[in-house]
């Protein structure tokens, strides 16, 4: 009998050593992932049990914060307009924007040696984050979400020769602090408040993108700043397919940047014509088309339509005045307006610009950094000549304030059937050495000149004053 | 004596830290279940000592500390399923103590197996009758005198085994070498197997009939252990396993129950907010233990069905980490092996059988629960001995270690 005890001894003692191998298959090999799980509760204790740092403006005015309550974490928002940019943190929706993108320094999980972590957790105190700080202006921020009002549009406000973001508008939004109660509301609204419109609405851009053909066909030289152009009859055919003027200025000839500032589409067409679809393809990159943005948080790519399109001569034409199959983000746009406002330079934008413990101690610097060269500085100085003619001659006058020399730049981007196109505005002030760029859009409004401009004066005053 | 030391300081150990956990403070008073602890174990070796000197002295400390850890993690779940445990513990221990010292020759065990088989049977059949499902998973395991419940079906599998080695002892020789001749072929010798097939038969249906199937599966095991280390004949381990083969994959056709553990087995990702819920929180919570832990009383097992009794693994695993598991895999290794040590060094067929079969129960009920949680095998809802919640579980274990303790202290060092 001893020999067939020792037999079940063994087989038991294999049985066992396979559940020490499944014990550590689980522990080790799964143990990751299986943590990640959305369905481990864990996660949502852990979450409310941190002290989440706080998103601060560039003047220290608090954007969020948390309070630790009996029942955990709460994070309040002290100003709503600015939620699809800082987005939410919730315990249970998990977070957006800003609050996902900087998630683990908020969180205070990076740059915290792993030693205090560990005394933190044997005592049990509360897991620290650390602060954020952005480069959010609050003054221009109010102006902007006071400009824009009730209407559905996005506006982005930056510095050119930094990249940092002042401002960040994009209506409708909604109020973060009410998120759990409201969340169906919210997803559901047809209007939807939870997108980012600076970074990831796409629209077609109309005459703003005429910004880039010019810098594109300087660039290439297949045109210079004293070509004179006749346009007598506003109608321009290429292959069959007409093209026409929106806002005839009545004068049949006008040079480069007039033609410009009067947003002569036949002009444009025919600009597009002369550089091929290759090269206006590739002027448009070089700004950062085809690309997300150089953003912190997601963005869409804006684009020049598809090949089969551009390839061909009237799809060509029309792309090149921003319609077309042309669609692009708020923010990419003011990127055009900044570079040219710098040098040709497309600056990556900065939204935080430093991280910080809770005792003030500066954890994390973060720099202006170049995106990319978009055109040499000489074509941006034409380029930036034409929108100061555009500014104060063209139909961007609107967009002027009154003892304030600016460029800029209006386009109203048909958008078909019968709604109301869309109505934008780029540009810089002041005219020499610009401080501020910016875009403009109001949906399905009207004219760039009549609805669009007026904003961007506003902003610059507020800017500038 | 030394070994001791260790549950006591475990005990002593971990009630302190788990009330610093819950309040930041420690009174002396507070501290009761550690000085239960030690003061019961110390009893029991001093007994042990006088009455029964040649005794096993591993046992009883790799026993405390198995239901130390048990008490420690049940004590911070649910306190009021703590304090209980506890007074089964006492009991269980004065079980084990008496039995240990006191149990003599064993004859009334052996003598008197089917009345012993017998109690337990009719015990398990009046559950069907009359049976309550307190936990209400919809089976009804238990008996109940006022508020407290018992469960029969615990104290049948010690029944089970005291029956299979009296029998075993007794018809070993016939098993081992007699055969039915049909022509050329040589079949096992019914006549003599057959009383003990109809006990197990029965309690198989019974079980099934309460869907008890992890004690069904650890009864099986059990009889088919025993019958090869009576005879040591192979033979019968191949038919008994055929026949598991057959009557599993009968049971999965026919039993809709059966079929959900498999599939939740086989994908418990596909439906991990239903059916699969406690399979997957449980997996989740040996993922959070990581190497070495959460540290004793913060885990949050909580989040585990049941954590206090089936699934009090996956609560051990995520406080105590991969090393606490393997830890106990090894205590209950360690358990295994003077269990079988002790069979194979006693004299009397009974008693070997008696201590090699108890010894098996034991084994084999960690490995079939274990084995579920860390999904192995598929769930069944059987406890791990010594460390879930469960009166009868514990008072049942208990009193067979007390057994096996007397079976070796009687055999010659």
């Amino acid at each position: 009998m001893n020999r067939a005890f020792r037999n079940v001894g063994r087989i038991m003692l294999a049985l066992f050593a396979l559940l020490a191998v499944s014990a550590t298959y689980w522990s080790v090999w799964r143990g990751p992932s299986l943590t990640k799980r959305l369905d481990n509760p864990r996660r949502l204790a852990q979450e409310l049990h941190i002290q989440r740092g706080r998103i601060l403006s560039s003047n220290g005015a608090t954007l969020a914060q948390t309070d630790m309550t009996a029942d955990g974490a709460v994070r309040h928002y002290a100003y709503p307009g600015l939620a699809p940019l800082v987005g939410y943190w919730s315990a249970t929706r998990g977070v957006s924007g800003l609050e996902a993108a900087y998630n683990d320094q908020l969180r205070g999980m990076s740059g915290h040696d792993s030693w205090s972590a560990t005394v933190e957790d044997l005592l049990h105190k509360p897991h620290q984050g650390h602060d954020l700080i952005t480069t959010l202006d609050m003054d221009l921020q109010q102006a902007a979400d006071e400009a824009l009002g009730n209407r559905r549009g996005a506006i982005v406000i930056l510095d050119p020769n930094t990249g940092d973001l002042l401002a960040s508008v994009s209506h409708p939004y909604y109020d973060p602090n009410h998120l759990t109660d409201e969340w169906e509301q919210i997803r559901d609204n047809p209007d939807h408040p939870l997108l980012n419109r600076t970074v990831q609405g796409l629209y077609p851009p109309g005459s703003v993108l005429k910004t880039v053909t010019l810098a594109t066909a300087l660039a290439d030289n297949v045109t210079h700043s004293s070509e004179v152009f006749t346009d007598s009859t506003g109608l321009f055919i290429v292959e069959g397919f007409p093209i026409h003027d929106h806002n005839h200025p009545g004068i049949s000839t006008f040079d480069l940047p007039h033609a410009f500032g009067y947003s002569c589409n036949v002009v444009f067409a025919q600009l597009g014509l002369r550089l091929g679809a290759e090269r206006f393809k590739q002027g448009a990159q070089d700004f950062g088309f085809g690309q997300t943005l150089p953003v912190p948080v997601e963005s869409a790519a804006s684009s020049v339509g598809r090949d089969v399109a551009l390839f061909e001569q009237p799809g060509l034409a029309t792309a090149a005045f921003g319609q077309g199959e042309v669609l692009v983000t708020p923010m990419q746009m003011a990127l055009v307006a900044a570079a040219i406002a710098n040098g040709g330079l497309v600056p990556r934008v900065r939204v935080v610009r430093e991280v910080r413990g809770t005792d003030g101690t500066v954890l994390q610097r973060i720099r202006p950094q170049t995106w990319r060269r978009a055109v040499r500085g000489g074509v941006a100085q034409e380029v930036r000549e034409a929108m100061i003619v555009a500014a104060s001659d063209g139909w961007a006058r609107s967009g002027t304030p009154p003892g304030i020399a600016t460029g800029g730049k209006t386009g109203t981007a048909q958008v078909g059937g019968t709604a109301l196109p869309h109505a934008w505005f780029i540009g810089f002030a002041p005219a020499i050495h610009p401080q501020i760029a910016l875009a403009v859009l109001v949906e399905n409004s009207g004219q760039g000149g009549a609805i669009a401009a007026p904003i961007a004066r506003r902003l610059f005053e507020a800017a500038l004053r | 004596m030394a070994l001791l030391l260790f549950p006591f300081a475990l005990a002593v150990v971990g009630t302190v830290s788990q009330s610093l956990v819950r309040g930041g403070h420690v009174t002396l008073a507070g501290e009761w279940p550690a000085a239960v602890i030690c003061l019961g174990g110390l009893a029991i070796h001093i007994l042990l000592t006088l009455r029964a000197p040649q005794a096993d002295e591993v046992i009883l400390p790799v026993t405390l500390t198995l239901a130390v850890l048990g008490l420690l993690m049940i004590g911070r779940l649910a306190p009021h399923f703590g304090t209980r445990q506890m007074v089964w513990l006492v009991l269980g221990l004065g079980l084990l103590g008496t039995l240990s010292a006191y149990a003599g020759d064993l004859r009334w065990l052996r003598r008197y197996r089917y009345s012993w088989a017998a109690l337990g049977l009719v015990l398990l059949a009046l559950t069907l009758i009359i049976g309550i499902g307190p936990a209400g998973t919809g089976a009804r395991l238990w008996l109940g005198i006022g508020s407290i419940g018992f469960q029969p079906s615990e104290p049948l599998k010690v029944l089970l085994v005291v029956f299979l080695a009296s029998y075993l002892a007794e018809r070993r020789e016939q098993l081992r070498h007699s055969f039915i001749a049909l022509g050329p072929v040589r079949l096992p010798p019914l006549p003599y197997l057959a009383p003990m097939v109809v006990v197990w038969a029965f309690s198989l249906m019974l079980l099934v009939a309460q869907r008890d199937l992890g004690a069904a599966l650890l009864f099986f095991g059990l009889f088919l252990a025993m019958l090869y280390m009576a005879t040591e004949q192979s033979r019968y381990v191949v038919l008994g396993l055929l026949l598991f083969v057959v009557g599993a994959y009968a049971c999965y056709l026919l039993i809709p129950h059966v079929r959900l553990r498999v599939t939740i087995w086989r994908n418990p990702w596909a439906d991990p907010q239903g059916a699969a819920f406690q399979v997957v929180q449980g997996l989740i919570a040996i993922g959070a233990g990581g190497l070495f832990g959460q540290g004793l009383g913060q885990g949050s097992a909580g989040f585990v069905p049941l954590a206090h009794s089936d699934y009090i693994l996956a609560a051990l695993t995520e406080e105590w980490g991969l090393a606490g598991l393997l830890a106990i895999i090894g205590l209950y290794v360690l358990l295994m092996e003077r269990g079988l040590r002790i069979a194979m060094t006693t004299e009397g067929t009974f008693s070997k059988l008696l201590a090699a079969g108890l010894t098996t129960l034991i084994a084999l009920q960690a490995l079939v629960i274990s084995g579920g949680v860390l999904r192995v095998i598929p769930l069944t809802g059987i406890t791990l001995p010594l460390i879930s919640y469960g009166g009868s579980s514990l008072l049942t274990t208990l009193a067979a270690i007390g057994l096996i303790l007397h079976i070796s202290g009687r055999s010659a060092a």
